[in-house]
């Protein structure tokens, strides 16, 4: 294994090589004893300053590729516009996790179980990339791939600054420290209690992200009533079709997936 | 490939050389001989190994050497100055919240790290340990520690 | 009493708290080398070579070692002798080791054993216990994959002629011990021949057996020497063997200590386990709730090799029918072979699983008869006077009635009980409770080991050196032994010490299990303390110019009204080069139990427990919430209260966590998450409050009137969790553990 480190961005150039971007390496490290990494090439780029950044602005917040999940979850305004966000910063991994785990990190690795993904699907992020902008819906290639080219770095998160009602809930296999067997994250727009705009994506249930479309549609322009939320959760439910791993089971997974979405819309009544 | 670095362990400035896939935990436990930090699992999910590293706690198993250069790092040994206990260690000793004591060194070391980040409510502390595990003790009377330590 | 039954800080509390507790993995010497262990890739296959010409390549590698390198005899012993140190020609589940790296450092070791290629050829296998005691099976042990079978049978159980009867099939899953510091061993050559190993144990004369045997050299040669261990639970009763055992041949041919340190994942994929259980059990009984018959059919999946499954199965058979008096008894238990990782030890002994069956059942029978749970077992808890399913009978020191009344009370019981069929809502709530009777020691299943030395040496200061064969792994042994040295001798309880376990200073003394240290180790320095003890007081009547009783009592000798100081009592006793060092020896004599019909005194004495837990389940997810615990224990008599209940804490959520989240998934004999990242073992945010209750029905042969305590606290603590779950939510799970999957689907 060989190791670099780049200290500014446009010090990627200098990169030749196929390599590994390093941000916290909460993901990678775990593979090192195991020899798995042992040709790879490692490059750190923890130490680009200008990727630590949260900043908002007058239509969009953008959040650096290497802010840690620990300030994500700590920051006033964005629990205010990204509350799906600081929610799901919240349940990665451990405090001492989250200290070091990046958001640009989470997005790369691309784990079915991420936690911060679902959160950004429904908040409709565009990923900005050290060559392009892509939306968070065409990002995702399948479990642990992405669209990410040889050499290409996430350079930033781009968020709307929308005022929408968002959350983030899932269910672990304890009350910390755990990888989620489901997860639900939820955007609402609502006038006079009546939906104008919903997003539902659903995490850990398949190979990347799903969006409930047919479960958004029948609450778009619906009152938020129990009865429509128990109808749209059972439409959502109906979306997915999750596996069987030995984390949990797909029925499980189809089953709590409904109720944590009647769950999460009943929050945003 | 080597990569010769700089930590500054409990104050202490080290110029060691450590290989690419060296992890601080490594770093300190074999090259440093500082032994009172521990490996429960190399993958981050237990907590034995947690050490600070520029004011933050941090899991050594899941940090390179080589990231780790130029930075300040306070492990166990650190935080006991002159082999007096501080109040953490105190507080753990009393409460009873210590058996098989491996992964003592990490619960004190995240305490630590939330206290001097100034979080000393007990919800906070609870928090910053909810990554830890403990096999041995049930966790009853490291909560009662936490407890002492809030109560000062 | 100065020293017994007080809450003192443990001996090794500060420097765990500080770091410098030297774990197995914190040892250095000179020139050590690393090693790391060649495994089996596949569950069950015929090795037909093996290439390791490009791992012997690799800068740093000293050398790659095989069984055919073995100095002595390529067996670990155990009960049976079944299971190799390095398998040749066969290996017989998925990580069995086969041979042994040894480099200049591990990395490099580790790097050398992925370059090994084992060719093979892969043979049938079988995987679940009932289908390898079929005809059919291929067979991995003996004739008919059956390790070892037990009768136990008590009056007649075709005459009991009950009015109700509930039979049921109750599995469990394994438990994997999760200590945090995984297999460690150390192995340093001496120039003579002989060997020194430090490591992570639970019982160092198992060790010593096993280094003896794997190198060929005789007792004498090999000394062991327990370091501060990281947990245990059971996890380090044999198999450390097995790793000593490979350190030890690494150091005969390098001549170079050797450090072995299993990474967390081999540790999950080739230690122990707890035994996967498959219990069929029948209770009968009156319409007023006494019962009259028990039969139980118990298979425990032993996995590969017999290891301690023989000893694991007994524990279980002789406990099968739980804590009652019971007219009538039969039980028949199995341990099977299968192509899986060997199971042994781990605390409970074969007891969790069975009683998971029987307190499950004696909840379905409450329900059947229209009672309480609380109710049901009042009836047919044994009592005083009363015979265990062995036909033992109980003549003093039982508590069990008492256990329960506190825990019930404790928990505010018969406020909050309610049918489940009263309950509603999406977050329920439900209570619980599970009681259980545990033999304390090794009882008739390993009496040729019932027996401990101890050596007890006063210092010119007073201070005193106090060696054990027992080990210090984390429950407090060190501490709880020194306060029993401190009372028997009148000294002051920091004066008091007990060295690192170490096999060149006391004889064989037996296992470090069974909840046996306290009573075993304890009744042996009582014995050394007692000769030392009665050439002090001759000082001090000497020194008091008086006859008669001295009583040690606040650190001084006292007769009748004179008295002097422990410290100028024990000055004197050296001036006159009086001799103030003893060798310890306790034994338990012979038991009548027979192992034909499994009649008989099966141990000594037990220890009884009743746990109630109370939980919120919700219905939606099948997530369980455990919002208070209460768990009680007849120990005869707490050395350390705090310790006690520090045993009683740690058991509780080891239980908890074996009942609801603890799931090792296997498929075609490989596990699949070999971690904590897929094994869920409870966090601080998981854990419920845990009120310890102990009770003291002194027991006449134990130190100071204690039993043992180690094992009991989680033995019932999954029972009592599915019985609260049930209660919260009408449905029973018979298979632990009680994951959410199994409540919502």
């Amino acid at each position: 294994m060989r190791f670099l480190k780049i200290e500014k961005l446009s010090d990627l150039k200098t990169v030749r090589e196929k390599v590994t971007f390093l941000a916290g390496g909460t993901d990678i490290y775990p593979l090192l004893s195991d020899g798995f990494l042992e040709n790879e090439i490692f490059c750190d780029i923890s130490g680009i300053e200008n990727l630590k950044k949260i900043s908002i602005g007058k239509k969009e917040i953008k959040i650096g590729a290497l802010v840690t999940f620990s300030r994500i979850r700590q920051n006033s305004v964005l629990s205010h516009y990204a509350g799906a966000l600081v929610k799901a910063a919240g349940e990665v991994g451990s405090p001492q996790i989250r200290n070091r785990a990046t958001i640009g990190g989470n997005v790369a690795t691309a784990s079915p179980s991420g936690d911060s993904i679902p959160a950004l699907f429904v908040l409709k992020a565009r990923i900005k990339t050290n060559k392009r902008t892509i939306p968070v819906e065409d990002f995702f290639m399948g479990v642990k791939k992405t669209v990410l080219a040889k050499n290409e770095i996430i350079t930033e998160i781009i968020l709307p600054k929308n005022k929408m009602f968002s959350d983030f809930v899932k269910v672990g296999p304890r009350k910390a420290l755990a990888i989620s067997k489901v997860s639900v994250a939820l955007a609402v727009k609502k006038k006079n209690n009546i939906a104008e705009e919903v997003l539902i994506a659903f995490g850990a249930v398949a190979p990347t992200v799903v969006r409930a479309r047919k479960a958004e549609q029948f609450l778009t322009g619906k009152i938020f009533s129990k009865d429509n939320i128990s109808k749209a959760a059972e439409i959502a439910k109906g979306e997915i079709s999750p596996i069987d791993d030995f984390r949990s089971t797909g029925k499980y997974r189809r089953s709590v997936a409904g109720v944590l979405v009647a769950r999460i819309l009943e929050k945003a009544i | 490939m080597k990569h010769e670095i700089k930590l500054f362990v409990n104050d202490i400035p080290y110029n060691i050389t450590v290989n690419s896939q060296d992890t601080l935990l490594y770093a300190l436990r074999d090259i440093l001989h500082l032994t009172g930090t521990k490996k429960g699992c190399g993958e981050g999910e237990c907590g034995a190994c947690t050490v600070i590293m520029d004011g933050e706690a941090v899991r050594s198993c899941l940090i390179l050497a080589v990231e780790a250069d130029g930075k300040k790092i306070i492990t166990i040994e650190g935080v006991s100055a002159n082999g007096k206990l501080s109040r953490v260690q105190r507080a753990f000793v009393e409460a009873g919240a210590i058996q098989c004591g491996f992964c003592t060194p990490g619960f004190v070391m995240a305490i630590e790290a939330a206290l001097r980040k100034k979080k000393t409510k007990k919800e906070e502390l609870i928090k910053a340990v909810s990554g830890h595990l403990c096999r041995c003790t049930g966790y009853e009377n490291i909560i009662k520690a936490i407890d002492k330590i809030v109560r000062g | 009493m100065d020293s017994v039954g007080k809450s003192f800080v443990r001996k090794d509390a500060a420097s765990k708290a500080t770091g410098a507790a030297l774990f197995t993995a914190d040892l250095k010497f000179p020139e050590m080398l690393f090693a790391a262990t060649i495994r089996s890739p596949k569950p069950h296959i015929k090795i037909l070579g093996i290439d390791d010409a490009k791992a012997r390549e690799v800068m740093g590698v000293v050398g790659i070692y095989y069984a055919k390198d073995i100095p002595g005899e390529n067996v670990v012993p155990l009960v049976f002798m079944d299971y190799p140190f390095l398998a040749e020609k066969e290996a017989k589940f998925q990580g069995q080791p086969i041979g042994l790296v040894v480099a200049r450092d591990i990395n490099t070791a580790r790097k050398a054993v992925r370059l090994v290629k084992i060719k093979y050829r892969e043979l049938r296998t079988v995987f679940d216990p009932l289908d390898a005691m079929k005809k059919t099976a291929p067979k991995i042990y003996g004739r008919d994959n059956i390790f070892k079978k037990f009768i136990v049978k008590k009056g007649n159980t075709k005459s009991a002629k009950p009015d109700v009867e509930v039979e049921d099939v109750f599995t469990t899953n394994y438990q994997v011990h999760a200590y945090l510091e995984t297999q460690s061993m150390v192995a340093v050559p001496q120039p003579d021949g002989g060997v020194n190993v430090y490591g992570s144990m639970q019982c160092p004369f198992y060790v010593q057996d096993a280094v003896k045997k794997i190198l060929g050299v005789p007792y004498n040669k090999v000394k062991i020497v327990q370091q501060t261990t990281g947990g245990a639970f059971g996890g380090k009763e044999d198999v450390p063997s097995i790793v000593a055992g490979h350190a030890a041949v690494l150091a005969a041919k390098t001549g170079k200590p050797v450090k072995l340190i299993y990474t967390r994942e081999e540790d999950f994929q080739a230690m122990s386990k707890r035994h996967p259980g498959w219990a069929k059990i029948k209770y009968g009984a009156k319409k007023n709730g006494k019962i009259v018959s028990c039969e139980v059919k118990y298979i425990l999946d032993g996995g590969a090799f017999s290891t301690l499954s023989p000893i694991v199965l007994w524990r279980g058979t002789v406990h099968a029918a739980g804590p009652y008096e019971i007219p009538n008894v039969y039980i028949e238990t199995y341990a099977v072979a299968t192509n899986k990782v060997p199971c042994g030890a781990y605390r409970g002994f074969g007891q969790p699983q069975i009683a998971f069956a029987n307190e499950s059942l004696i909840d379905i029978l409450a329900e059947k008869l229209g009672m309480n749970p609380l109710e049901i077992r009042r009836i047919n808890a044994i009592k005083k006077g009363g015979r265990t399913e062995t036909g033992h009978k109980i003549t003093g020191s039982i508590g069990l009635d008492k256990t329960i009344n506190l825990a019930v009370k404790s928990a505010g019981w018969n406020r909050k009980w309610k049918h489940p069929s009263s309950k509603s809502g999406s977050r329920r709530y439900g209570i619980g409770m599970a009681t259980s009777i545990y033999g304390v020691g090794l009882g008739a299943g390993g009496k040729h080991l019932a027996k401990s030395g101890s050596f007890v040496q006063v210092e010119p200061d007073g201070s005193v050196l106090v060696a054990v064969g027992n080990t210090e792994m984390g429950q407090g042994a060190r501490t709880v032994l020194s306060q029993i040295a401190a009372e028997a001798l009148g000294a002051p309880y920091e004066m008091v010490d007990l060295m690192a376990t170490d096999t060149s200073r006391v004889p064989d003394s037996g296992p470090t299990v069974a909840s046996r240290t306290t009573v075993m180790s304890g009744n042996s320095i009582l014995n050394a303390c007692k000769s030392i003890r009665k050439r002090i007081d001759d000082t001090v009547r000497k020194m008091l110019k008086a006859k008669g009783r001295v009583i040690a009592k606040d650190g001084f000798y006292h007769i009748g009204g004179k008295k002097v100081s422990y410290a100028n009592a024990i000055a004197r006793a050296w001036a006159d080069r009086i001799h103030l060092t003893a060798a310890g020896w306790f034994r338990v004599e012979g038991t009548t139990y027979n192992e034909k019909n499994g009649q008989g005194d099966a141990y000594f004495t037990y220890t009884y427990s009743t746990m109630v837990a109370e939980v919120e389940v919700d219905v939606e997810t099948g997530e369980v919430s455990i919002l208070n615990f209460v768990s009680a224990h007849d120990i005869g008599k707490a050395i350390n209260p705090k310790l006690a209940e520090g045993q009683i804490q740690g058991g509780g959520l080891q239980g908890i966590g074996y009942g609801t989240c603890e799931n090792l998934v296997l498929e075609n004999g490989k596990i699949l998450n070999p971690n904590f990242t897929g094994y869920i073992v409870p966090t601080a945010v998981d854990a419920p409050p845990i009120k310890p209750i102990i009770v003291e029905e002194k027991y006449k042969g134990g130190p100071f009137g204690a039993k043992g305590l180690g094992e009991p606290p989680l033995i019932c603590a999954a029972p009592a969790v599915a019985n609260a779950i049930y209660n919260a939510t009408g449905k029973r799970i018979k298979s632990l553990p009680i994951i959410p999957e199994k409540l919502v689907c």
